[in-house]
């Protein structure tokens, strides 16, 4: 063990019959030899903790414009439904369609937040960002739709008709 | 050469492959499996059918290094995917390429070494070294190199390796 004022002297510590080597078991005891060590590993516990607490109860419906959307509002979660949605505001019933739309899918998330339902629901303007048809082998002709992402088995379906 | 992966069957296959290595290395290691269509940058990247199996280099921070340290891991051709023993057979292939060519830093010392660097090291580090015999199998555990790159335990610990140690230094 390192030498300190106190302990001028080199220390020795032996894993007595420790016959395989695993990780978290060695790493814990190494990281407790240390106290100023062992309290930075604890305060980030509970940092990691309470930020995983906050992400997993803030709940919002939005619109994913890009990576950084989907990471949050998808990929951090469980499960996600992601409506995709033409956006096409400059012909007044296609804006209404929208609109309703929107409003439609905001219910369905608040109804699965007071449930605690796992999927969270979220929406992609497909006239902005047609490549997500390649990405989730969706066919263009079939919006508007809904896809459904298990991000944990990474495998997604989407709603036909 | 195995088929390639371009039905969801596929990429659950491959998925549990890497689900297992993440189950058994994953609390330190991490793996990932990237899908990718025709249009990817990846894919175009390196001009290759799927599935492609690369390692990149651990502790590489930049994306030129990674990219530069990174290699193809070529795999046993006729491996069936929908075949347990075939995915076992990769698993196992893919696992060995990353225990070779994982970058540790564990120094590989004498006995006599080791005690000069107690003297070295003294007052700036805690040493761990592990002491085995020049015959047992593996060499040193693949959690220990790990360990020696651990976040928490760079700043204050030394990792060794000691083949063959006396008597006396095993029971210090």
């Amino acid at each position: 063990m390192k030498a300190s004022e106190d302990e001028p002297n080199i220390r020795f510590f032996n894993f007595n019959g420790l016959k395989e080597v695993h990780y978290k078991e060695v790493q814990q005891t190494m990281i407790n030899m240390v106290p100023e060590l062992s309290e930075r590993y604890r305060a980030d516990l509970v940092q990691d903790s309470s930020t995983h607490l906050a992400s997993k109860e803030k709940r919002s419906f939005g619109e994913i414009k890009n990576t950084k959307d989907f990471k949050s509002m998808c990929q951090s979660r469980k499960a996600c439904a992601i409506a995709l949605l033409p956006s096409i505001t400059v012909i007044d019933y296609e804006a209404e369609n929208h609109a309703r739309r929107l409003e439609v899918l905001e219910k369905i998330e608040e109804q699965a937040a007071a449930a605690l339902t796992p999927v969270h629901y979220s929406w992609i303007n497909t006239t902005c960002h047609p490549e997500v048809f390649s990405y989730f082998d969706v066919d263009p002709n079939f919006v508007p739709t809904v896809v459904f992402i298990n991000t944990a088995k990474n495998t997604h379906g989407s709603m036909i008709g | 050469m195995s088929p390639p992966i371009d039905a969801q069957n596929d990429k659950l296959l491959v998925g549990s492959i890497v689900e297992n290595l993440a189950a058994e290395l994953g609390d330190y290691i991490d793996i990932c499996v990237v899908f990718s269509n025709d249009a990817a940058r990846i894919k175009k990247e390196f001009k290759s059918k799927a599935p492609l199996w690369r390692l990149y280099p651990n502790g590489a921070s930049s994306e030129k290094a990674k990219k530069e340290g990174s290699f193809e891991i070529l795999v046993p051709s006729g491996l069936v995917l929908t075949e347990e023993t075939d995915r076992f057979v990769l698993q196992s292939h893919l696992r060995q390429e990353l225990f070779e060519n994982y970058n540790d830093d564990v120094k590989s010392v004498t006995q006599k070494v080791l005690i000069s660097s107690f003297q070295q090291f003294a007052n700036e580090k805690f040493m761990i070294a592990y002491m085995h015999d020049a015959e047992s199998e593996g060499g040193v555990p693949f959690d220990f190199r790990a360990l020696s790159n651990d976040p928490y335990l760079k700043d204050d610990f030394a990792f060794f390796d000691v083949i063959d140690p006396d008597d006396f230094i095993i029971g210090q």
